[in-house]
C-alpha cells in the first residue's frame, strides 16, 4: 500500500471512472483518492473550505491530477489558485486533459502545472500513462517535504 | 422747331421766286442737316434737319465755328479746317465719322462739304451736307461682330447646322476634324453618321423633340469618328427660328470632351473596382472571422468535447473486454449503457455543433413576429414531452418582433427550453415571458424561478460547451445559450443574464 494521497479534480464521471479503473487495472495501492468535480470543490478540499470545513490541512496529496474544463472554475484558474495560496503552492500538479490546444498547454506551464499530459481515446495507452505517472510523480520523483511551514507530509 | 431758319441778310439780298423755293425745299428736309459755313468755317444758315440732328437752334447756332460739332480728338488733328481745305482744292469732301451733338452724344454722320463760289468764282463759303448714318454703321458693327463670333466659335468649338430633317448642311473644320470624315462626306447626310450606338434610342428622340419645339437641347454624347474611334462632346443644339417661331434649322455646338469623358470613367471604373474591393475584402474578412470562431470552437470541440465521449465508449467496451469476457453480468450492463449514452451524447454534440455553425450562415430574413405566439407554442411542446409537469407559463400578449421567425423560433426554444429545464426540481415552478418597460428599445425577457446561476458565471453561460451545473442535476450540451447569443448578435441585439443560485434566471434580449 502506497502511503499517498491523490486528487482527482475531474468533471466527467466517466472519465473519473476510468481513471479509477486504470489505477484498479495498474493495481497501483493508493491510500485514498480524492474526488472533486470542479475547481471550486478542489479548493474548498484543499483549504478545509465548504463541506471539507475543519479537514486537517496537513493531509495534503502528493499529487492532483487536474482537469482543464469544468464548470464553475476550470482548471487554469485551479491551478492559478493553488500556486498563489502558500499552503498549496508546492503541491505537485499534473494536467491531465482532453485538450492538445496550445494556448491549454502554454497558459498550463504558465500557470506553474509541473506536467501537462493529455488523456488518450486509447484506453490500453491511458493505462500506460496512469502506470507511467504513478510510477515517477509518486515513486520515483521526491516531493516536497513541507507543504506547510513547520508541518512535515505524512 | 424753329421756323426762322433762313438768316435774314440772305433773305433780303436775293428775294425771288427760285430762292423761296429753295428754302422750303431745304427747310422740309429732316434727315439731312443742310447749313451753309462762311470762309473761316462759321455757320450761316441752319435747316430743320440739322436742328433735329445736332439739337441746336438756329439762334444759338448761327455764327459759331463749325468744329463744334467735331471730337476733342477731330478738333486736336485739325481736321475741320483740313476738312475745308480738301474741299477746297478737290471741289468737295466727303467723309464718316463721329459726330458731336449739343447734348454731347455723338453720331456716325456722312459729311459733305462743298465749296460755293458766286458769279465771278470767288469763294464765298461752303455748304455741308449732314447724314446720320448710325444705325448703318450699328449694323455694319454687328454684322463684323457676328463674323467675328462666327469666327470665334469655328477656332473654338465644333460646330453643325442642319435642317428641320436633320440633315447636316453645315459643318465647321472642328467637326471634321474630329470626325475625321471630310466636309463632303458629311454634307447631305445626318447625325447617324457619327453615331457610336452608346446612347439608347430614347435619348435622341428627346433630343428632337426639344429642338424640334423650339428649345435648346444640352447634354454629352459619345460619337464614333470615322476610324471607328469614339469621341465625347458635349453639345448644345440651338434651334434658328423662323418667324412663326417654328424651328427651321439647328446650329450644334460641341465642345471635345474625350479627355475629361476618359478621366471620369477612369476614375468611375478605379472607385468602382476600390468599391467593389472594399466589399470583397470586408466580406472576406467578415467571413474570416466568422470561419475563424467557427473553426476555433469547432476544433476545440473536437479535441475537447467529442473525445470525452469516445474515450469513454473506448475505455468501457476495454473494461468489458478486460473484466466480463466471458459473461455479461448487470455491472457488464451498465457499462453496455454508458457506452450507448455516451454515443449518444456526440451524436448531439455533432448535431449541436453544425447547428451553431449553421447559424453564422445563410440571410437574416427579417419580418414581423409573433413572440408571444411562438413562447406559447414552444411551451405547449414542452408540456408535451413531460405531461406529468405542471408549470405556471404567463406570456405577455400580442409581442411583436422584427426578426427572422426561425431563428427567433430557435431563440425562444433555448431560452425557455433552460427555464423549463432548470425548474425541473423546483416546487411551483412558474416561467415568465414578456417586455420590459420601453426605455429605449425593446428589451424581452423569459424568467423563472428555478435553479438559477451565480451571477459570477453570467458571462461564461453564453460561450459554447460553457455549462454551470454538473450533468447528473441538469443535463446539456452547453451550446443553447452560445446559439442564443449568436442569433441576437446576427440581429444586432443583446443577450444578458440575471441570476440568483435556486432563486431563478432571467434571460433579457434586445433585436437592434
Amino acid at each position: 500500500m502506497l502511503a499517498k494521497r491523490i486528487l482527482l479534480v475531474e468533471d466527467n464521471q466517466r472519465d473519473e471512472k476510468l481513471t479509477l479503473e486504470a489505477f484498479e487495472i495498474n493495481r497501483i495501492p493508493i491510500e485514498e483518492i480524492v474526488v472533486a468535480r470542479d475547481g471550486v470543490e478542489a479548493l474548498e478540499f484543499l483549504l478545509g473550505a465548504g463541506s471539507y470545513e475543519g479537514r486537517n490541512l496537513n493531509e495534503m496529496p502528493h499529487l492532483i491530477l487536474l482537469d482543464l474544463k469544468m464548470p464553475r472554475l476550470g482548471g487554469l484558474q485551479t491551478l492559478q489558485r493553488i500556486r498563489a495560496d502558500e499552503r498549496t503552492k508546492m503541491v505537485p500538479v499534473v494536467v491531465l486533459t482532453s485538450s492538445r490546444q496550445e494556448e491549454d498547454i502554454y497558459a498550463s506551464y504558465q500557470m506553474g502545472t509541473n506536467s501537462y499530459i493529455r488523456k488518450s481515446v486509447d484506453f490500453d495507452k491511458f493505462l500506460e500513462t496512469i502506470r507511467k505517472l504513478v510510477d515517477y510523480w509518486l515513486e520515483t520523483n521526491e516531493p516536497p517535504r513541507f507543504a506547510i511551514k513547520g508541518n512535515s507530509l505524512k | 422747331m424753329t421756323t426762322e431758319v433762313i438768316p435774314t441778310e440772305l433773305y433780303t439780298a436775293e428775294h425771288d421766286e427760285n430762292w423761296t423755293s429753295y428754302r422750303l425745299m431745304v427747310n422740309s428736309i429732316k434727315d439731312y442737316a443742310i447749313y451753309m459755313l462762311d470762309l473761316e468755317g462759321c455757320i450761316k444758315t441752319w435747316n430743320p434737319g440739322a436742328e433735329h440732328l445736332k439739337g441746336y437752334l438756329t439762334k444759338e447756332i448761327i455764327g459759331k465755328h463749325f468744329s463744334l460739332f467735331y471730337t476733342e480728338e477731330a478738333i486736336q488733328a485739325g481736321h475741320p479746317n483740313y476738312e475745308l481745305e480738301i474741299a477746297q482744292k478737290q471741289g468737295c469732301f466727303e467723309d464718316e465719322g463721329w459726330r458731336v451733338c449739343k447734348d454731347g452724344s455723338k453720331f456716325w454722320a456722312s459729311v459733305l462739304i462743298t465749296p460755293i463760289y458766286n458769279d465771278t468764282k470767288q469763294l464765298v463759303g461752303f455748304s455741308k451736307v449732314t447724314r446720320d448714318l448710325t444705325e448703318r454703321k450699328k449694323a455694319e458693327e454687328s454684322v463684323k461682330e457676328l463674323k467675328d463670333v462666327k469666327f470665334a466659335l469655328n477656332q473654338s468649338t465644333i460646330v453643325a447646322i442642319t435642317n428641320r430633317q436633320g440633315i447636316i448642311t453645315y459643318v465647321n473644320e472642328a467637326f471634321c476634324k474630329i470626325s475625321k470624315y471630310s466636309e463632303q462626306e458629311l454634307l447631305g447626310q445626318n447625325h447617324r453618321i457619327i453615331n457610336s450606338g452608346h446612347h439608347p434610342h430614347q435619348f435622341f428622340i428627346d433630343m428632337w423633340k426639344t429642338i424640334a419645339s423650339g428649345n435648346v437641347w444640352k447634354n454629352e454624347i459619345k460619337n464614333r469618328a470615322k476610324d471607328g474611334t469614339y469621341y465625347w462632346v458635349d453639345t448644345t443644339i440651338v434651334p434658328f427660328l423662323d418667324a412663326s417661331g417654328k424651328s427651321y434649322q439647328y446650329i450644334a455646338i460641341r465642345h471635345d470632351i474625350t479627355e475629361r469623358k476618359r478621366i471620369e470613367e477612369e476614375n468611375l471604373k478605379l472607385t468602382d473596382e476600390l468599391e467593389q474591393r472594399v466589399i470583397e475584402r470586408t466580406t472576406q474578412l467578415a467571413q474570416l472571422e466568422a470561419m475563424n470562431k467557427e473553426l476555433e470552437s469547432f476544433s476545440y470541440s473536437v479535441s475537447h468535447d467529442l473525445r470525452a465521449p469516445l474515450r469513454s465508449i473506448d475505455g468501457f467496451s476495454n473494461l468489458l473486454l478486460r473484466s466480463y469476457r466471458d459473461t455479461l453480468d448487470k455491472k457488464g450492463q451498465e457499462y453496455l449503457q454508458f457506452i450507448r449514452s455516451d454515443s449518444q451524447r456526440m451524436a448531439q454534440l455533432i448535431d449541436e455543433l453544425l447547428n451553431l455553425s449553421r447559424l453564422t450562415r445563410g440571410d437574416l430574413n427579417r419580418q414581423s413576429v409573433n413572440l408571444t405566439d411562438q413562447a406559447k407554442n414552444i411551451v405547449q411542446e414542452l408540456q408535451k414531452q413531460e405531461p406529468e409537469r405542471s408549470v405556471e407559463f404567463v406570456a405577455a400578449e400580442g409581442l411583436v418582433a422584427n426578426g427572422d421567425e426561425h431563428l427567433l423560433r430557435a431563440v425562444l426554444e433555448n431560452l425557455l427550453g433552460n427555464a423549463w429545464k432548470f425548474t425541473g426540481k423546483t416546487s411551483n415552478p412558474r416561467i415568465e415571458f414578456g417586455m420590459m418597460p420601453v426605455i429605449d428599445k425593446p428589451t424581452y425577457f423569459v424568467r423563472d424561478n428555478g435553479a438559477g446561476f451565480e451571477m459570477e458565471y453570467a458571462d461564461k453561460m453564453f460561450g459554447a460547451f460553457q455549462r454551470l451545473h454538473k450533468m447528473e442535476e441538469f443535463p446539456g450540451t452547453g451550446i443553447g445559450l452560445a446559439t442564443v447569443q449568436r442569433i441576437i448578435h446576427r440581429h444586432g441585439g443583446e443577450v444578458w443574464a440575471e441570476g440568483k443560485i435556486n432563486q431563478g434566471a432571467a434571460f433579457y434580449f434586445t433585436l437592434a
